[in-house]
């Protein structure tokens, strides 16, 4: 796009660009030579036995289900906020993106300790009443519980961002040309939504399928759980390696859709300021109560209650003795290697985004492409393969903090890319050459001009990525150095034990850590929460 | 002899291949404190010759000197960044997180006494003086016009290129900046070159005024010779409107339809069998018809001070005639029409 560096400079591009390319392709490459490098009638026979089709059906339905529920609340929770006169609009239309801060594991750690079988609170509290043993809140309904009330933001976000951007004079033209309101919703703006509800429920399905934490304790045999119990506690890693590229094959393809449907969305014109202003909003009455019971009550279940279950327990644990100090160890671990991701995917991106709009064509959209595939990639995946290519060709780099970086970036680089290009790409190229022609020189028009004008988008990136790698379980667990807790792990292994108190305590300090992150960068740039998607 | 400022010959660019050039043997002058317009109709390439003499383009052909020095050629090419080439972009391209000052000191190292008292005496010749700490989306489309002309000014470039840098203005704003950019212009003794769609300006802009077709200069002079004397076909109907009626030779005289012009009143462009005698509408006169008419009035304008009248010829061909507003010939009225140029006409070849 702009034709400005000489030769020299686009191979140096080239190079690098081709260095990421390689960082992030190679682990999943080896990890298909891994799966399809045993003899064929291996392959068949994993292909066609029972449990591959038992585990697929678990994965495929356990995303269906989470979908369906997710649009179940997604679509109220969007009407309510958009389209009607719901009190405490602004504060509830935060309060329904909050859940994507909280991590999984810390969810399924809620429901275990407040409602599980046996010594949660439920059944503390019920025991006087003779109940033991309350039912089992493990498998299916448990993690599809979890999972929704989670990862529905996905979907709620674009849903609640395209009911804003309708354009209410395209339902009254339609009514206008004769068609009642339900005809007009059907015929015109439903279709208008299609993008986004596509779009946002692939990306539901996605987050289902690489999701670790909430399966994982919630003892569900979707893929992820299945390939670590196997790799964990099996001596051959053989179907480990050939369940993750069947995972990696269903995740690619549904990033493909989604991606099919996000184009649609960007092709879609909004509604300018005069016409949202005009927007009519229903008014709900009486429904105001049970309006705001529903908002209350996925308040409730999505940040109170774990807030309230991790208290509870700690609350227990200090007067029983059994709390441990406070966790500075895994907290500093925490925010070490996140603000380390942090700043690497950000020295990554910086050059592959100038290469990437450097290059409008060809190689550029290559590049481009081949880093969004991060996406694509569960964490417990990335893990898996960089542990069996490091042992056989790295053993240098086998449990280190470089690889665990290294685990990170191929995961989180796309958070810090996407707006690190995107804003590059807006940015207006009469401007380089304005500079240019005043004299101005490359190294004085990237600190003056260009680095104030994307700071922002620099900036959401990285705490993307930081609050991303906070949260970050699976590859943590199979990546970290011998001895290496942070506080996701903690929480893990914690619950998976059954120490409540001290799961509690992590998850407490999780969230308090990446709330004031929030915060402190809330207060420095106001502006900021305008571009963040978490 | 002087040098010329800037040099251009037979410069070409091309975009892409297969595609025709964007600048197409491309051969131009630019003189000391000069100020000339470059016309021609969207996609004529003019913008493309001020990227290339800014160095933001890079020609196929063609050699570019500044000063007698050669910047650009198939083996020299100096970057943008060191021609000393001051370029005003059509959407000005303000720095919209810096401030007026800041923008203005952009291509200046402002911690320098003398840099920064350059920058007031700039922003007080754009009449900038007291806005130095607003930003540019504060201002009026006036304002950010004269900031984007003080950034260039300031560095003083040796020659100063300015592409349509008034189109984005509504019409009363642009009268009067065009008149502020002369004076500013003239007052600080920059060459420039300023290019436009809008004939209006280029004619009161330009000391000299070119005019580009398809990539080519077609032609270029003082622009009351332009308009008077165009040497194409292209040129008379662009900076129209320009009526065409055959001219035939008849021993010393020329005939046309309304009546006959001493030959030497004519300059015959070209080598051809037949001509057509370019007529404005200040060229011709008609009254109504006492005897015999040449045509009928078909439409009055009436443009404030003057009528313009279309005539349809007995041929049916139509030409133009500007008259006193006193005199008025409603549609219909038969007319005789005359030729009375007071001055030299021109005939071209016959399409």
């Amino acid at each position: 796009m702009w034709k400005r560096f000489d030769v020299s400079w686009w191979t140096l591009g080239a190079i690098f660009s081709l260095g990421v390319a390689v960082l992030i392709l190679a682990p999943v490459f080896y990890l298909s030579v891994r799966a399809l490098g045993v003899s064929p009638a291996v392959i068949a026979e994993t292909i066609t036995s029972p449990e591959t089709a038992r585990v697929l059906l678990n994965s495929v339905g356990l995303a269906v289900a989470v979908v369906i529920f997710s649009s179940f609340l997604s679509f109220p929770l969007a009407i309510l906020i958009t389209k009607t006169d719901l009190r405490f609009r602004r504060f509830w239309e935060v309060a329904a993106a909050m859940p994507l801060v909280v991590p999984s594991y810390i969810g399924a750690f809620a429901l275990i300790a407040f409602a599980g079988p046996r010594g949660s609170i439920l059944q503390r509290w019920l025991a006087p009443l003779g109940v033991t043993e309350l039912p089992s809140i493990y498998g299916w309904g448990g993690a599809v519980i979890v999972i929704t009330l989670f990862t529905y933001p996905f979907l709620y976000l674009p849903l609640n961002a395209a009911f804003k951007s309708l354009d209410p004079r395209m339902f009254e033209a339609a009514r206008t040309l004769g068609k009642n309101k339900l005809t007009a919703f059907f015929k015109v703006v439903f279709p208008y939504l299609v993008p986004a509800l596509g779009a946002g429920s692939l990306l539901v399905a996605l987050y289902t399928l690489s999701d670790f934490g909430a399966v994982s304790l919630l003892q569900f045999d979707s893929f992820t759980r299945v390939i670590y119990v196997e790799y964990r506690f099996s001596f051959d890693r053989h179907l480990a390696a050939f369940y993750s590229l069947l995972l990696v094959v269903l995740t690619l393809f549904i990033l493909l859709l989604e991606n099919w449907f996000r184009n649609q969305l960007g092709s879609r014109r909004t509604a300018d300021v005069d016409a949202r202003l005009k927007t009519e909003r229903y008014s709900l009455g009486l429904l105001q109560i049970p309006a705001q019971l529903f908002m209350s009550l996925i308040f409730s279940l999505t940040i109170l209650l774990p807030v309230a279950v991790s208290g509870y327990w700690v609350w227990r644990g200090y007067f029983s003795g059994m709390l441990p100090g406070f966790p500075w160890q895994a907290t500093v671990n925490s925010l070490g290697v996140a603000l380390l991701a942090g700043i690497v995917c950000l020295l990554i991106s910086l050059p592959l985004a100038y290469f990437i709009n450097l290059n409008s064509g060809g190689l550029g959209k290559l590049t481009d492409r081949l880093a969004y595939i991060g996406y694509a990639l569960p964490g417990l995946v990335v893990g898996l393969a960089l542990i069996f290519l490091s042992i056989s060709h790295f053993p240098l780099l086998y449990q280190t903090f470089a690889l665990l970086i290294i685990g990170y970036t191929i995961r989180f680089l796309p958070l810090q890319l996407e707006p690190t290009v995107n804003s590059l790409a807006n940015l207006n190229r009469r401007l380089f050459e304005a500079a240019r022609t005043l004299g101005r020189g490359e190294i004085l028009i990237f600190s003056k001009i260009v680095l104030p004008l994307i700071r922002a988008s620099l900036l959401s990136g990285l705490v993307l990525v930081f609050l991303s790698t906070m949260k970050e379980l699976p590859a943590t667990l199979l990546l970290r150095p011998t001895g290496f807790n942070t506080l996701a792990t903690r929480i893990w292994e914690s619950t998976e034990e059954a120490f409540f108190a001290r799961a509690g305590l992590h998850g407490l300090v999780l969230i308090g850590v990446t709330l004031l992150v929030v915060g402190i960068i809330f207060y420095l740039n106001p502006d900021f929460i305008e571009e963040e998607k978490v | 002899m002087t040098v010329p400022v800037l040099e251009l010959s037979s410069l070409t660019k091309r975009y892409k291949p297969g595609e025709p050039p964007a600048v197409h043997d491309f051969n131009f002058q630019l003189n000391d404190s000069e100020i000339v317009t470059l016309l021609g109709p969207s996609g004529c390439g003019k913008t493309t010759v001020l990227r290339l003499i800014s160095g933001l383009e890079r020609p196929d052909r063609g050699e570019i000197k500044l000063q007698g020095k050669i910047i650009s050629d198939q083996v020299d090419f100096i970057i943008p960044e060191q021609r000393d080439i001051g370029l005003v972009f059509q959407d000005l391209a303000l720095f919209p997180h810096l401030t007026v000052r800041e923008n203005v000191c952009f291509g200046l190292d402002c911690s320098r006494a003398e840099a920064s008292s350059r920058v007031e005496s700039v922003l007080e010749l754009v009449g900038l003086e007291g806005r130095e700490s607003c930003y540019p989306e504060q201002l009026s489309g006036g304002q950010r016009q004269r900031v984007a002309l003080a950034r260039s000014l300031v560095t003083r470039p040796r020659v100063l290129l300015l592409d349509e840098p008034l189109s984005n203005l509504e019409e009363e704003l642009r009268q009067k900046m065009r008149s502020d950019i002369r004076k500013i212009l003239k007052e600080s003794d920059t060459p420039a070159i300023f290019v436009t769609h809008d004939q209006e300006e280029a004619l009161y802009l330009g000391d000299r005024m070119g005019i580009m077709r398809s990539g080519r200069l077609e032609q270029i002079g003082a622009p009351e010779e332009v308009v008077i004397k165009p040497e194409t076909r292209f040129v008379a109907e662009f900076l129209g409107p320009t009526d065409f009626v055959p001219v035939t030779l008849e021993g010393k005289a020329a005939r046309t339809e309304i009546g006959k012009l001493p030959l030497q009143m004519i300059d015959f462009k070209g080598e051809a069998e037949e001509y057509d005698l370019m007529l404005r509408a200040d060229d011709v006169l008609i009254r109504e018809a006492e005897g015999k008419a040449d045509g009928v009035v078909e439409e009055d304008e009436f443009l404030g001070g003057l009528f313009r009248y279309r005539v349809r010829l007995s041929s049916g061909r139509r030409v133009h005639s500007l008259l006193h507003h006193s005199r008025l010939l409603p549609g219909g009225t038969p007319v005789e029409v005359k030729i009375d140029p007071g001055h030299e006409l021109v005939a071209f070849p016959r399409r």
